[in-house]
């Protein structure tokens, strides 16, 4: 009879029934979890711990990070003694459990961003006379077109005209609005609020990242969510707190408009999207929190290098205050390191074309040069690690700096966790067989060093000249590219950048279609004569 | 039990199926703002009417056929439950019927194909983008499709691209609104790639869909109907028209958005200025 069974005769069939739609409801509302993450120490050094027997102080590493930066739920920074500046913003994340003074010594920024200028003339009822922001230009748009024109000249004044003086129908819109409007109380305190929310709290800015950012970046902005392992390039481990496409000195701190730079632009060719449908305010303040996981991760090799220095394995206070402020220090000084404006970029376009070629053929001499050495890793036909042959220092570094251990103490590995063939999980380099095979010298996040092709066009870190000449002339940090040579001047690198752009143009895709249109259409020509080529043409496209 | 309880999950889907045809973006978008028609946003391009109508024809013949084959399905498994227990009848068939059914959807199916050639040859032939003698039309930009955003090259000022003025504006596709000597909107024409994967650049508003294929350039264009715009721009807050991914390319196929930004030809000129400005700037 068993060939006989049908559906009717499965028993626990209706139970296996329900369960299948509880499991569709409830992958219904699949929550990632990600809210709850706490952070967690760096596999990095959570091996430099256990390689000195300190395993067990992971604790007093954690508590020092938590003090210091609160908790990825209620995110701060603890500014002491003097850091402290009471001029800039207080980004308060709302319910902290904190000492007064603790809570007035929270800062964010490394300049004054809060505008002040701006809110201290709307108390004051001065509301024509507030300035145009440097930045926030979102911002003075709608404070132009919301609240500039409801007034002239100084309200509260004898004699002076009433605030809202004719502009009733031009007033706020969407999502400010004024209750009651008539009142000058009510209506400096939508200005008031208008300055103070176009900056989201760290808090929001938290959970946008945890949003939009954590599943490749990682929860503690280690490069390591759940995508990063698909990406080619690896997303960045803000942890070192170096960054690849700046406007700052090699090896130097980003200036937060670096970072919202990218933000904005995205980084070409890799997985790094352009998030420019988020408001100027929500950009600045994911570069917010992006340095605060930055600060975070620095702070926590450095303690965890103190402690295996130290003969009791303890963490004095001094040690971790002495710690943070040493990273404090870079990020406080971004904006000196700012290399804007630093040249004037030679407009090429009215170049004459006998200069043009002198100056392009003086920039190749450069590139292949021995001072400059481009060739060596980008290769003499500049397309660097996606080139036919590997670029011969590549394989020179690895002979001279091969992978020492010492390498291995200063992170310049990513651990990762994967499971043997016995199951059990197990550390791991990430990456290493790749570089062994091709016997590359990893960057300094453990990834292989891949020189760029120029001939692709679109440059990550942007395809403007003054991007190019930034990266030539003062290297990127965190990788093999070096700060130029001292006796290179200027107009030598630009020459450079010339070559390179050179490079890119004559392979770009579009030029080459324009010239294989060319070229069919001067053989159409030959093959047909003079006829009507329209139709013929198509004819051709069908057959295709 | 079974029975019923079969009928009536059927006749549910049915009737599921026919609501969402008619209140579509309600119940996946909510209440349709102003600027929505039945199924589409309000569309500006020149050949917008045309896809609109197809697309109205082809989904009035899908729901007629939905509502046939459904609710034949409805009642058969109603009627014909196993609960009768009736005895199996040897049939060959009919031949009168299945006649029908094979011509009924034949001819449907040439209706579609033929409603839709002289559409499908306006936008999708080579002389689409051609002027009369055959010559390639100038390109206005190109836009690159890569896992996950959208990047538009542009020739700058001299109108080629391999130059040292070209320059790229991500995320926003900013077009100029131009006439031809007829006074009919000129034909913008794009070069479209994909960088690694299939990806589908997609505006909206107006009607413009075509897959980004790796290793293949395409030439695409594109009209825009000036009058019309203005009337779409009337109803709507926004002053930008979305870009969207329309095929699934991987993980963060959500994340690839862009904005379309459509400006008269002097502003679109100090656009261009500005971005010339920045290309050569030292900020
Ligand atoms: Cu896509």
């Amino acid at each position: 009879m068993a060939n006989q069974r049908t559906l009717r005769t499965v028993p626990g069939r209706h139970l296996a029934a329900a369960g299948l739609l509880a499991v569709a409801v409830a992958s219904c509302d699949y929550d990632p979890g990600h809210a709850d993450l706490p952070w967690r120490l760096s596999l990095n050094n959570k091996a430099v711990l256990a390689d000195a027997g300190l395993s067990a102080s992971e604790a007093q590493v954690t508590g020092a990070l938590t003090t210091l930066f609160g908790t990825a739920q209620n995110p701060r920074h603890l500014i002491t003694g003097d850091m402290y500046d009471a001029e800039e913003d207080p980004n308060l994340a709302g319910d902290l459990e904190l000492s007064d003074e603790q809570l007035e010594a929270i800062v964010t920024d490394n300049r004054v961003k809060r505008f002040p200028a701006q809110l201290e003339l709307i108390a004051a009822g001065r509301f024509s006379e507030v300035p145009e922001p440097l930045y926030a230009q979102d911002l003075w748009a709608k404070w132009q077109r919301d609240f500039a024109p409801l007034h002239t000249g100084t309200p509260g004044e004898e004699g002076a005209p009433a605030v809202f003086t004719g502009a009733d129908e031009a007033f706020p819109v969407d999502d400010i609005w004024v209750p009651g409007l008539g009142d000058e109380a009510t209506w400096g305190e939508a200005a008031t609020a208008l300055f103070e929310n176009w900056y989201p709290s760290l808090r929001e800015s938290a959970e946008m990242y945890r949003a939009q950012c954590l599943h490749c970046h990682g929860n503690e902005g280690g490069g390591d969510g759940p995508t990063a392992e698909f990406l080619e390039p690896r997303p960045r481990d803000y942890r070192l707190g170096k960054f690849k496409w700046v406007a700052v000195d090699n090896g130097k701190r980003p200036r937060r408009d670096d970072l919202v730079s990218i933000l904005k632009n995205g980084a070409y060719f890799t997985a790094m999207p352009s998030f420019d449908r988020f408001s100027e305010g929500q950009l600045n303040g994911l570069a917010d929190y992006v340095r605060l996981l930055a600060m975070r991760g620095e702070t926590e090799t450095l303690l965890a290098l103190e402690m295996t220095g130290s003969d009791t394995g303890d963490l004095p206070l001094d040690t971790v205050q002495t710690s943070y402020a040493d990273v404090w220090e870079g990020w406080r000084d971004a904006e000196e390191n700012y290399v804007a404006g630093e040249v004037d970029v030679p407009r090429w376009d009215g170049m004459s074309a006998d200069e043009m070629v002198r100056r392009t053929e003086h920039g190749r001499e450069l590139f292949m040069g021995t001072t400059a050495n481009c060739f060596s890793c980008h290769g003499a036909d500049g397309r660097g690690a996606e080139g036919a042959t590997l670029p011969i220092s590549l394989a020179e570094v690895v002979e001279a700096d091969s992978l020492d251990a010492d390498y291995e103490r200063r992170g310049g590995y990513r651990w990762v966790e994967r499971r043997n063939a016995k199951g059990e999980v197990v550390k791991d380099k990430a990456d290493q067989p790749l570089m062994d095979l091709y016997r590359i010298k990893p960057d300094d996040w453990g990834n292989p060093s891949m020189p760029r092709n120029f001939t692709r066009t679109i440059f990550r870190g942007g395809s403007r000249p003054i991007d190019i000449f930034r990266r030539v002339k003062y290297g990127i940090g965190g990788t093999i590219m070096p700060a130029s040579e001292a006796s290179l001047t200027d107009d030598d690198l630009w020459d450079i950048v010339l070559y390179v752009k050179h490079l890119a143009n004559s392979n770009d895709l579009a030029r080459e279609y324009e010239r294989k249109a060319a070229a069919a259409a001067r053989m159409h020509e030959a093959e047909h004569g003079h006829g009507d080529h329209a139709e013929d043409h198509d004819a051709e496209e069908a057959s295709h | 039990m079974m029975r019923l309880l079969t009928t009536i999950m059927l006749l549910a889907l049915l009737v599921f199926g026919l609501w969402s045809w008619v209140d579509y973006d309600y119940w996946l978008l909510g209440p349709s703002p102003a600027h929505y028609t039945w199924w589409w946003p309000e569309e500006f391009s020149t050949i917008g009417q045309d896809i609109d109508s197809l697309f109205y024809l082809i989904a009035v013949m899908v729901a007629v056929m939905f509502v046939i084959t459904m609710g034949g399905l409805v009642l058969f498994t109603w009627k014909y439950s196993a609960k009768r227990q009736d005895k199996a009848v040897f049939s060959h068939g009919s031949h009168k019927l299945e006649l029908l059914w094979t011509a009924v959807p034949a001819g449907l199916l040439l209706i579609i194909a033929f409603s839709q050639m002289s559409t499908f040859a306006e936008i999708q032939f080579a002389s689409a983008t051609q002027d009369e003698e055959g010559n390639d039309l100038p390109v206005h930009c190109e836009i690159w499709a890569s896992q996950f955003d959208w990047r538009f090259r542009y020739p700058g000022k001299d109108g080629r691209f391999g130059t040292n003025d070209d320059f790229e504006s991500p995320y926003e596709l900013v077009l100029p609104l131009q006439e031809n000597e007829e006074g009919d909107a000129k034909k913008l024409v794009f070069l479209l790639r994909s960088r690694d994967v299939l990806h589908s650049f997609f505006v909206p508003h107006l009607r413009f869909k075509r897959d980004a294929v790796p290793g293949m350039t395409q030439r695409i264009w594109l009209g825009i109907d000036d009058k019309q715009m203005e009337e779409v721009l009337a109803t709507r807050e926004e002053k930008s028209f979305d870009i969207i991914c329309a095929e699934l390319c991987g993980w963060g196929h959500y994340k690839m958005s862009g904005r379309v930004r459509v400006l008269p030809q002097d502003q679109y000129e100090a656009w261009v200025d500005e971005m010339t400005a920045q290309q050569f700037g030292n900020s």
